[in-house]
């Protein structure tokens, strides 16, 4: 079994509001390796950094220093444009609070990430339908996501971050508002994602997630450092 | 009774309406299209009977004007400074000024004309002293 | 040109998110850019319509003044006037007002002996004998009477005159003509009492236009106590008339336009967490800072140009269908006869840029630029909630 890396970071660091007085250290010299098709969890306390690094290898934001490698191209010091050209072509985010637009229907949020994309309104309407209709939600496409329980918008975020194809799936902390049973099939689905040969990065401190099966392999984290694994080795 | 099926199909239409996926834009283009087309339709129809009455309107007008030597539109009859401003007086208390306007507030703000032939001192004969 | 619309999509979903309020402030919006236009088109319509029916005006009146007030001109200036090379026909004009008690309105009574030609503005005659008048559509309205009735006037002596109406101008003319009394010029002497020999003004005939000026400055300086006003003057006052009213509408109404804007800059200036939020969550699965600005910018059309055509549409209705009915009562002072307005629609299309100019652009500017910042800014927020 081969495992192409995709996503290297070497010695990237975030400094946030740096040479202020609240200077703020959140990433030291990180250099973490992602393998093409697998699951790859990130685990630590609250404030270790997890975030941090999930945004500067998801393209939101510049690592202050060090180099992002994704798909063999550092992003580090892309301009802004390409960056989130990356986002929509490679990436697909579930956040750890839904993060929809409440107020416009379950169609419409999934529908937005192909808006500034190629495709005209047919081929959006038809994939967004079949989007839906895999996560057994397509009746509910004209409510209003705030009409939707909390397990139908867990769904309906995890369309709108597959929607666009992504080969990389990123999830914050995707457990942390659902309970256990909730849990248990978004975990389903992440591990159906890893089968289907999806890239899938989860930061998380819940130990159902990385003790799961299709977990392959597993970052710590601590104030910052990525801590050394047994494991591993 | 049929209220409320009335109540049912406007529900129904205006959930329709207000939901159309990825038509909305359709609509507003639409409304904005019909709107442009009215005022354009407005416009040319207007700049038609505008012509059209400069032809007939315009020129029976200009014979009432010429065969009775008016020279004022009969707008404001309040006072004579508004029925006939072009013939207003020249010099009336507290209006100090040639062709300026004799109408609150608008003589303290709006500027007087030019008139087009004043007398200088140069030209004024003195009393006693005529050539 | 299909990414454009479904950001136009969008921002309508976003717009119809918050419908009644947006609702209300394209109704207040469309209703003041009516009345600014409505007041342009008024005016404009106005001035248009003085400067082209004021051209036959006299092209040289001569009046006399006395005490620095106008005053009645004795009829032998004339022969003075008539030494000026280049003068064509000369005529004392008979004309003046009165005020009719009955119905507190005041009407201009004028002098004329030439007979009309056949206007369709005109129902009946000129009169052609004594005891014969011509009336305006507003006399005949507030007395009450129309063609074969009877007018009674009140003379300078305090006597009742019986004047048979022979003719009647017609409503189309009202701008005109609405407080007009026209009697034969010896009735109009005899009734207004003017003294022997003097008329009210008289107007001059010149055969070369270009030697107005000319001949008014030599008339000035051979009768020192006239005052000559040309026709340039003339058209010229309406003008400063027309500029002034509407100048002082735009000025009562601007006062509502800046409410608008302080609403419009209010609701623009603080975009809430909840909207910056949004840009974030766009931004992060992969709208570009350009298409946000896009999203915003089309909110913004989508309001101020909605408000701007239904304003405009509104303003053009309401001048030209139903003669400016909302601006009326600021037009018209205090006048009781105020003739309705039948305006002929001349539109200055530069006008209707400019009003759109002023009311989408800041519209648009103010929707886009408080986006500017969360616009350019890393989604990474987002992922903190
Ligand atoms: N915008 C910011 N400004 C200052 N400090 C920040 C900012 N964002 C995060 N931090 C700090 O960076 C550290 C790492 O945060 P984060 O990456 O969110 O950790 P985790 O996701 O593991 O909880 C935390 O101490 C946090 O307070
Ligand atoms: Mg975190």
């Amino acid at each position: 079994m081969t495992q192409d890396t995709i996503i290297r970071t070497q010695g990237a660091t975030k400094i946030y509001n740096p040479t202020l007085p609240d200077e703020m250290v959140a990433l030291d010299n990180v250099s973490v390796t992602i393998h093409q098709g697998q699951a790859t969890v990130l685990k630590g306390p609250s404030g270790s950094g997890k975030t941090s690094l999930l945004s500067i290898i998801g393209c939101m934001s510049r690592p202050t220093a060090g180099k992002v490698i994704v798909k063999d191209r550092d992003v580090a010091k892309l301009p802004e444009r390409y960056l989130t050209h990356i986002r929509r072509k490679i990436f697909g985010f579930i956040f750890q609070q839904f993060n929809l637009i409440r107020d416009i229907s379950v169609q419409e949020n999934v529908a937005l990430p192909l808006y500034p994309a190629d495709a005209g309104f047919a081929e959006i309407r038809k994939r967004v339908h079949t989007m839906l209709d895999s996560f057994g939600i397509l009746s509910k496409r004209k409510l209003k996501v705030k009409k939707l329980s909390g397990g139908e918008q867990q769904r309906v975020a995890i369309a709108r971050a597959l929607i666009n194809e992504p080969e990389i799936i990123i999830a914050d902390e995707p457990t942390a508002h659902l309970d256990r049973e909730l849990a248990a099939d978004l975990l389903n689905i992440l591990a159906g994602l890893v089968r289907e040969g999806k890239t899938v990065i989860i930061a998380t401190h819940d130990p159902l997630i990385f003790e799961h099966p299709f977990v392959d392999s597993t970052i710590a984290m601590r104030n910052g450092k990525i801590e050394p694994q047994p494991e591993e080795q | 009774m049929d209220g409320h099926k009335f109540i049912l199909f406007f529900n129904t239409t205006k959930a329709r309406l207000l939901n159309v996926y990825m038509g909305k834009y359709k609509i507003f283009i639409t409304i904005t299209a019909l709107q442009l087309t009215l005022l354009t339709a407005f416009l040319l129809s207007g700049y038609q009977s505008a012509q059209k009455a400069r032809l007939q309107q315009l020129r029976d007008k200009r014979q009432i004007v010429r065969y009775l030597g008016l020279t004022d539109l009969s707008i404001w009859t309040e006072a004579r400074y508004t029925r006939h401003p072009s013939q207003s007086d020249f010099f009336t208390p507290f209006q100090d000024f040639p062709c300026s306007l004799e109408h609150f507030p608008a003589g303290s703000i709006v500027t007087p004309l030019q008139p087009d032939h004043e007398i200088t001192m140069e030209q004024t004969p003195l009393k006693g002293r005529e050539k | 040109m299909i990414r454009r619309l479904k950001i136009l999509e969008h921002a309508l979903s976003s717009l119809l998110r918050r419908k009644y309020k947006n609702l209300a402030i394209i109704v207040v919006y469309s209703f003041t850019i009516m009345l600014l236009a409505s007041i342009l088109f008024l005016t404009h319509s106005l001035k248009i319509e003085a400067g082209n029916i004021l051209l036959d005006a006299p092209e040289l009146i001569i009046q006399k003044t006395m005490a620095g007030r106008h005053d009645l001109i004795p009829v032998e200036y004339a022969d003075v006037i008539r030494k000026n090379w280049g003068i064509g026909k000369i005529t004392p004009r008979y004309w003046g007002y009165y005020y009719d008690a009955f119905t507190h309105s005041n009407f201009t009574v004028l002098g004329s002996d030439t007979p009309l030609p056949i206007l369709k503005m005109l129902e009946g005659t000129a009169p052609s004998r004594p005891g014969e008048c011509l009336i305006g559509e507003g006399v005949a309205a507030v007395r009450q009477i129309g063609i074969g009735d009877e007018l009674i006037l009140i003379n300078s002596e305090g006597l009742g005159v019986i004047f048979d109406v022979v003719g009647k101008f017609t409503a189309s003319s009202d701008i005109l003509t609405n407080d007009l009394i026209v009697l034969g010029e010896a009735d109009t002497m005899d009734f207004l009492g003017f003294p022997p020999g003097k008329a009210t003004d008289i107007t001059v005939e010149v055969l070369n236009p270009k030697e107005v000026q000319n001949i008014a400055g030599k008339i000035k300086r051979d009768l020192p106590d006239t005052r000559p006003i040309t026709k340039q003057e003339i058209i010229r006052t309406y003008d400063a008339v027309f500029n002034w009213r509407s100048g002082m509408m735009l000025t009562i109404f601007s006062s509502a336009l800046v409410a608008f804007c302080i609403l419009a800059w209010d609701k623009a200036t603080g975009i809430s967490g909840e909207e910056k939020n949004e840009i974030g969550i766009l931004k992060a699965i992969g709208w570009d800072t350009s298409d946000i600005l896009e999203l915003k910018f089309w909110e913004g059309i989508v309001i101020s140009l909605t408000a701007f055509l239904t304003g405009l549409l509104a303003a053009y209705v309401h001048v030209f269908y139903f003669g400016a009915t909302i601006l009326a009562p600021v037009i018209k002072g205090w006048s009781v006869l105020f003739p309705p307005f039948k305006l002929i629609p001349f539109v200055n299309l530069y006008q209707v840029f400019i009003i759109g100019f002023l009311t989408v652009v800041p519209y648009v500017a103010s929707t886009i630029i408080p986006s500017w910042k969360a616009a350019i800014t890393d989604p990474e927020s987002v992922m903190r909630g």
